[in-house]
């Protein structure tokens, strides 16, 4: 981990103009990294599940294991049929497979059959990419390595980002890692002339991950602009720009098939509310210094938070009366990418709680913490001021007892907690005002209170308590074996809050018989359950499936069994259903006959707490995954012709009067069908199952059945665009340089004009 | 207190009506303004609690005391009737009292209401309009600032709608605070003082007792900063003294909560009711409607963090280095903004106190004056470009922040964000401290609060209960209900289109206006509520019932009694909400008949008594078999003589009267102490002594603590004599002719900070 950091650590020390042996200047660089594990590993002494939580357990997790498997079975995971409502990657926008960092760790730790502890490395690893990503960020805008360090390691334990992001959502946390990195790299293209294919790369690895990722990317990129703009760096404005560009282009893959599929789901209206759900205010953002400060702001399951969620780091509030603000006046153009960030994260943070497509500002906040942690470390890089102690210290003692009127007004019940932070933050205060921050030991003090608030915030809040834990089983050896004994589509009727207030969400009870979210994937099982990002509206409604495959309905179980209008066969034939486990405490089938053609499986119920079902006789068309045909028509062969495609031979009797086969799909948007060349349309059937129409005055032929992500052609082009801009903005450089080199009489004048103008250690490195 | 003439150090304008000009031009404006709402909803005034329990209770007040009593328990109220409870009454409060007698000459109650409520927006623009020239702040902003207050978002939109309590309080507050300043810092009599306090005080309302104590915390820390301590003893002595002397109006409260549900005190968050910072940042913005939780909307229906449009706006041109030089007697601003502010950014509830919001008033009294006491040292006039983006950054700021609480409205934010960018531009331009200045402050006020009346049109909240206005009407429409009316309805249960007078108001009320239309009722509004009582009639705070069941209770027998409550209760009518308990087609209760003439609106059924009641004189209703009564009779407003013979004088008996058994009831038959019990419902009874055969029970009532209470008063006014009278009378002692004249001199030096607006950005011509 820290060998991908290391090798820009000397760049940066170059371009501080320090000396030193290369030891000295990782030290830095070490502490940091070891101080970031150390915290990150905290909690794991109490909780083993502490990082394989909520949406990364039913989610991430499994994805990223189909990612890796199928990629090491050399497929590209696009729609993955048996994940049904959970399959449609494409569309999923944040999978993380269009990442090849994200891909490389799902490949990496694969082999790791315990999948708590393959997440818990890939997360960790991606705080120490966000530490080393803000130490060089901060090391570039010439602040000293310690207190670089200090930021570093500082970052990946605010409370959203540790609490929330590395908890629930592995991609939140992805982009928040990569966003230094691409503003670190925007910043030298702009200031250092340095090539805008880093730049690129970045932003790519930033805006493949979800919108959030292109949110910050947009943002910071607007800073960097306005910044060139207004310091005399107008000339990198263009190059820029067309990184940007590129970025987009490259990204367009990512995010079409997402707007594209959107509609078939629950995300499918998107308006501008305020429910205020996730919407931090004002007074929640005073706390960002407050150890233990619970925000009250509506968030999962309660109307206030649960977890210290909006904590930033302890030292930024308290030593603001020590800082020599004069800096700003000074060097207010160098820093304008941090106003302008800082503004705009700012008013999205306190803006709605729903603008089109984003919802949740709070979510934003770890962005925010960039530009307020290096203007910090910034100013704090000038060192202390120390006239007027009395009246500084003063002002110290009262901006920590806000904070914690403020904690304690939230929750007046953790008194307790509050009043230990408050006096751990005003000792630590007054350590670093006593040794000064220009000094070693200084920074030191701030890096050991990051480890003891860490250590602080992990004793109080061992687990997340906002969402839920599932306590899924870790070994996917385990699940494999658990779960073989349900055969072909396996319908899963349960409501996971039903199992939670049972005490059976553990692998020793409901475990044994049930899966949540998308982890039948991981066991191998093809099964209706899945966790939809987008859903699927039609299914979902028949089987009243919530985000995370939950069903919340008694009438599932009747559905399965009713005939959907113009079909002789159930619903439960119709998507080739050969297991059903039903959840008795949902819908108790087990004193009910078996359906027509079914049986009750007795052995395979292992909890106790559920009935399992299973069809009798096989299923018609093995080959394929058609499930009916209209009266008259004949299917001859039925076979996939990859993953996805599928090849059908019939036969009809009259060629006349609408007739149509029935799929075992969903409907995604991309399905397109051929009957011997000639399109034939294809539609949306009972429960959103692909349905073809078989077409007039054809008595027979071949049907292939294929799909690609929609806008195929138009994504392709635009990422072969997106690669050949990027190519050209790495050689046109090189080209220029070569040509102005040529034409040049004194080559050894130096980088040319912008040379002049552009101090050569950074401005704020003077101080 | 209103015709003490304000002290004008600062005015050195040669004509001696200009003292006048700039208060009574503000005047003019709060009454234009007060006037506005009242456009488009002329009930604006007429609202939730005001119209239930607030303007009933003025009435039965003013009647009462143009009789010659003191409505201390008002037994046809019932639940709503121990008004020495209550708290919030205000019959100890001479400026309310006149104020309601006044009132009470009105039929149209929405008129006397908005009268009423005009007259106390004055009294607040007034009082505060002496603050800020006791702060040496010059006639025209005072008056801006007098104006400023009442037309706060919350103070118009919701004390001013809703809670007349809190608006009169906050109107008697900023002349307590200029009344202490005038003892530190011009030698003033604390008389003032303990009159504006018990003023405040005498409200019975419980944020009176906080907002006096932080007033006077905060003019004492002033006067230990600024060397003048021996006044701090003063100030504390004068408080005492008013605090002794409403000791009557607290301790009933406190002694008699137990019997209902203000039971709980404790501390917790819920946010009900909680602003934050988010939400003070939109206190210059006329659209934003604060996303705080409260009564039946997500957001309120009102700008209740609303200030004023060009507080934020003018930050950037202040002269804020100027408070360097003369922040000391400023110090009382600083102690009680940071107080209230602290505490209405606190938790939701603490101990007593809950819903931190309604502190905004006392936040706004400081955070106003800092501002005014900024801004006449005039704007600055460098770095315009710098000031001027810093001006609109506001103002589009503010415009977010609201936006992004109420997505829904984006052309009001936008066109608020535009009307107050013109009008802080033409402030600038003119300069805030002169008379164009001022122009634009007033005439900017009334248009921003004619933009906010427009899109706000009341306080949707909470509830609106669109009573009939007209007195004559209601005592002439519910003349048809005949002794104690019992009405089980909910008020939740009557449909949007009948809430109106001439549909469910045609046979229901709510809240306190049975008293109003002259009929005793069970149904009323009570802050402190009688716990057995209302959980037998499921009875909520203003009176509904919210059960089916009550009508069953109605006709049980209670263990021991051989009579059903009705009866226990003296009942003569019941009204039955037919949505709430279909009584249509039952069969009449024993004794009873169905009166369809009296069902006007078709939502009840009305029940009547047909035979009378038994002991006509009086309120006893039920007596155990073997007494006889010989006589019932009043004895004064409240007490009660029952004469009784019994044969046989063994054994237990008791008498059940149709009261409440308030805390404060006494019982003696021939002057020995009898038994006093809560029975069923909450009735009164008196066991009667074994061994007496004859004799007259006197039942009797006084608030409780009556003693203490009294023992307060008088101690209270004797030390109010000797703090008025001491100084003077040590004066004169001591005086000498030479000193004499000194004083009189520093009688007229300017204030402290007053000095400060004479140097600079003075009166520009």
């Amino acid at each position: 981990m820290g060998s991908s950091t290391s090798p820009a650590a000397p760049e940066t020390a170059e371009s501080a103009g320090r000396a030193g042996n290369g030891v000295r200047r990782l030290l830095p660089v070490a502490v940091m990294l070891a101080a970031v594990g150390f915290v990150a590993a905290l909690p794991l002494i109490r909780n083993h599940i502490f990082y394989f939580w909520d949406d990364t357990a039913v989610v991430g997790v499994p994805m990223w294991r189909r990612m890796a498997s199928e990629v090491l079975s050399g497929h590209f995971p696009l729609l993955e049929l048996d994940m049904w409502r959970g399959g449609n990657f494409a569309a999923e926008a944040a999978v993380g497979m269009w990442n090849p960092i994200a891909l490389a760790l799902a490949v990496l730790t694969y082999p790791i059959d315990n999948m708590a502890l393959a997440i818990t490395i890939v997360k960790a690893f991606f705080m120490f990419i966000l530490a080393g990503g803000s130490y060089l960020l901060a090391r570039d805008y010439g602040v000293r390595p310690w207190l670089a360090a200090a930021m570093g390691a500082a970052l990946p334990f605010t409370g959203y980002t540790f609490f929330m992001d590395a908890v629930n959502w592995v991609n939140g946390l992805m982009v928040t890692a990569f966003v230094p990195w691409l503003w670190w790299t925007a910043r030298r293209a702009m200031r250092r002339d340095r090539s805008v294919v880093w730049v690129v790369v970045a932003g790519y690895l930033c805006c493949s991950l979800g919108p959030y990722g292109l949110l910050a990317t947009g943002v910071i990129m607007f800073g960097v602009l306005v910044e060139a703009w207004l310091t005399g760096h107008a000339r990198r404005i263009v190059p820029i720009a067309l990184s940007g560009i590129a970025i987009g282009l490259l990204n367009l893959m990512v995010y079409v098939p997402l707007q594209k599929t959107v509609s078939v789901g629950y995300r499918a209206d998107q308006t501008t509310m305020n429910n205020e759900f996730l919407s931090p205010s004002i007074s929640d953002l005073m706390g960002m210094s407050t150890p233990a400060f619970q925000p009250y702001v509506w968030a999962f399951g309660v109307d206030h938070f649960r977890l210290p969620a909006i904590f930033l780091a302890w030292f930024v509030l308290p030593l603001l009366p020590w800082l020599k603000w004069g800096l700003v006046r000074r060097r207010w153009r160098s820093l304008l990418t941090v106003f302008v960030t800082g503004v705009v994260f700012l008013l999205l943070v306190l803006g709605p709680s729903n603008v089109w497509l984003f919802r949740w500002p709070m979510r934003l906040v770890v962005y925010l913490w960039f530009p307020v942690m290096l203007l910090w470390v910034v100013l704090a890089n000038e060192g202390l001021a120390h006239t007027r102690a009395r009246a500084r210290a003063l002002a110290s003692a009262a901006i920590i007892l806000f904070g914690a009127y403020l904690a304690w007004s939230d929750l007046p019940e953790n008194d307790l907690r509050i009043a230990a932070g408050a006096v751990l933050v005003g000792v630590l205060t007054a350590l670093v005002v006593w040794r000064g921050l220009t000094t070693r030991a200084g920074a030191l003090v701030l890096l050991a209170g990051v480890v003891a608030v860490g250590a602080f915030h992990v004793y109080l809040y061992p687990r997340n308590l906002q969402t839920e834990a599932y306590n899924l089983p870790t070994s996917q050896q385990l699940i494999k074996q658990r779960f073989a004994k349900y055969q072909g589509v396996t319908v899963q009727l349960v409501h996971a809050p039903l199992l939670r207030s049972a005490g059976a969400d553990h692998p020793g009870a409901g475990y044994r018989d049930f899966l949540l979210g998308g982890m039948y994937s991981a066991a191998g099982v093809e099964s209706l359950t899945g966790y939809g990002g987008l859903g699927y509206t039609k299914m979902d409604n028949t089987l009243c499936m919530i985000f995370e495959g939950s069903t919340t309905c008694k009438e599932a179980w009747a559905r399965l069994w009713e005939r959907p209008p113009g079909y002789s066969v159930p619903l439960a034939d119709l998507i080739r259903a050969q297991t059903i486990v039903v959840q008795n405490s949902l819908i108790d089938t087990r004193f009910q006959p078996a359906p027509d053609g079914w049986r009750r499986d007795t052995a395979a119920e292992e909890s106790g707490l559920a009935t399992v079902w299973k069809r009798i006789d096989p299923l018609p068309f093995p080959g394929g995954r058609v499930s009916n045909v209209s009266a008259g028509v004949v299917v001859d062969a039925d076979q996939m012709t990859g993953r996805v495609d599928e090849r059908i031979n019939y036969t009809r009797t009259t060629a006349s009067g609408p007739a149509s086969l029935t799929f075992a799909r969903l409907a995604w948007p991309g399905y397109s069908a051929t009957v011997d060349g000639r399109p034939a349309p294809v539609r949306s059937g009972p429960s959103g199952l692909l349905v073809v129409d078989l077409p007039e005055g054809v008595t027979g032929g071949e049907l292939e059945l294929t799909w690609q992500p929609p806008s195929t052609p138009l994504l392709v082009a635009s990422f072969a665009i997106g690669l050949l801009l990027t190519a050209g903005l790495g050689i046109w450089p090189v080209l220029s340089r070569r040509r102005r080199r040529r034409g040049d009489a004194e080559p050894a004048e130096g980088p040319p004009p912008p040379g002049a103008d552009r101090p050569q250690p950074e401005p704020i490195a003077v101080g | 207190m209103t015709t003490k003439t304000p002290p004008s150090p600062t005015t050195s304008r040669p004509y001696l009506s200009s003292r006048y000009v700039a208060p009574v031009l503000m005047l003019g404006v709060v009454a234009v303004g007060a006037a506005l709402p009242v456009l488009r909803n002329h009930i604006f005034y007429m609202w939730d609690d005001t119209a239930a329990v607030g303007l009933p209770n003025w009435l039965r007040m003013a009647d009462a005391i143009t009789h010659g009593r003191l409505p201390l328990l008002e037994l046809d109220m019932w639940r709503g009737g121990d008004l020495a409870a209550e708290g919030v009454g205000g019959m100890w409060n001479p400026v309310i009292v006149l104020v309601a007698i006044a009132a009470s000459t009105f039929d149209n109650m929405a008129l006397a209401i908005t009268l009423g409520k005009t007259f106390f927006m004055m009294v607040m623009a007034l009082g505060s309009y002496l603050l800020a020239r006791g702060f040496g702040i010059r006639p025209t902003l005072s008056a801006a600032y007098g104006t400023m207050l009442p037309f706060a978002g919350y103070s118009l939109f919701v004390d001013g709608t809703a809670w007349v309590n809190a608006l009169i309080l906050s109107a008697f507050t900023p002349w307590l605070w200029w009344a202490a300043r005038r003892v530190l810092h011009r030698d003033g009599s604390v008389l003032w003082v303990i009159v504006a306090a018990y003023l405040c005080l005498s409200l019975g309302n419980p944020y009176g007792l906080i907002s006096t104590a932080v007033v006077l915390l905060a003019v004492m820390v002033e006067a230990w900063v600024v060397g003048n301590r021996p006044k701090i003893v003063w100030l504390a002595l004068a408080g005492g003294a008013a605090l002794l002397l409403n000791v009557q109006v607290y301790l009933p409260l406190m002694l008699s909560t137990s019997v209902g549900f203000r039971a709980d005190n404790h501390t917790f968050n819920n946010e009900f009711f909680s602003p934050d910072l988010n939400d003070l940042a939109t206190m210059s913005t006329p659209s934003a409607q604060p996303y705080i939780i409260s009564w039946a909307l997500p957001t309120l229906s009102v700008p209740a963090m609303y200030l004023a449009w060009f507080v934020l706006p003018l930050l950037p041109w202040l002269r804020w280095r100027r408070l360097v030089e003369v922040w000391r007697p400023l110090t009382s601003v600083l102690v009680l903004g940071g107080v209230f502010g602290l505490l209405m950014l606190g938790p939701s509830q603490i101990w007593l106190f809950r819903w931190p919001l309604r502190l905004i008033d006392f936040v706004w009294l400081a955070a106003g004056l800092a501002f005014m006491v900024l801004a006449n040292f005039g704007l600055h006039r460098t770095h315009r470009i710098g000031r001027a983006a810093g001006s609109l950054a506001i103002i589009v700021a503010g415009g977010y922040l609201g936006w992004a609480d109420t997505p829904t409205f984006l052309t009001r934010h936008v066109a608020a964000a535009i009307v107050v960018a013109v009008l802080v531009a033409l402030l600038i331009r003119f300069d805030v401290t002169t008379r164009l200045g001022y122009g634009v402050l007033a005439l900017g006020t009334l248009l921003v609060l004619g933009l906010q009346v427009f899109w706000f049109p009341g306080f949707y909240n909470v509830l609106n209960y669109q009573f009939p206005n007209s007195r004559a009407l209601l005592e002439e429409r519910f003349a048809k209900y005949e002794g104690l009316t019992v009405q089980l309805a909910d008020l939740h249960r009557v449909g949007g289109q009948d809430l109106v007078p001439d549909r469910a108001y045609k046979d229901m009320l709510f809240g306190n206006m049975y008293s109003v239309a002259g009929v005793e009722s069970t149904t009323a509004y009570s802050g402190i509520g009688f716990t057995r009582f209302d959980n037998t009639l499921c009875a909520v705070y203003q009176g509904s019932t919210t059960c089916p069941e009550a009508w069953g209770a109605l006709w049980r027998n209670f263990p021991g009694y051989d009579v059903p409550l009705a009866d226990l209760l003296r009942a003569r009518t019941v009204v039955v909400q037919n949505k709430l308990i279909d009584t249509r087609r039952s069969t009449p209760p024993e004794g009873w008949r169905r009166d369809t003439a009296a069902e006007e609106s078709g939502l009840v059924t009305v029940w009547k008594r047909i035979d009378p009641l038994p002991f006509p004189g009086g309120r006893l209703s039920h007596a155990t078999p073997g007494v006889s009564i010989v006589d019932d009779r009043p004895a004064g407003d409240v007490a009660e003589r029952v004469r009784f013979h019994r044969d046989d004088a063994s054994g237990p008996a008791a008498l059940t009267f149709a009261r409440l058994a308030w805390p404060g009831y006494t019982a003696t038959v021939d002057g020995r102490a009898l038994n006093l019990r809560t029975g069923p419902a909450g009735l009164v009874v008196v066991d009667l002594p074994a061994g007496v055969t004859a004799g007259e029970v006197e039942l009797t009532w006084s608030p409780p603590g009556a003693t203490v209470s009294a023992v307060a008063l008088y101690l209270g006014a004797a030390l109010s004599i000797g703090l008025v009278i001491g100084p003077w009378y040590l004066r004169r002692r001591t005086r000498r002719p030479d000193l004499g004249d000194a004083e009189q001199a520093r009688d007229d030096t300017p204030e402290p900070v007053g000095t400060g607006s004479l140097v600079e950005g003075g009166v520009r011509s």
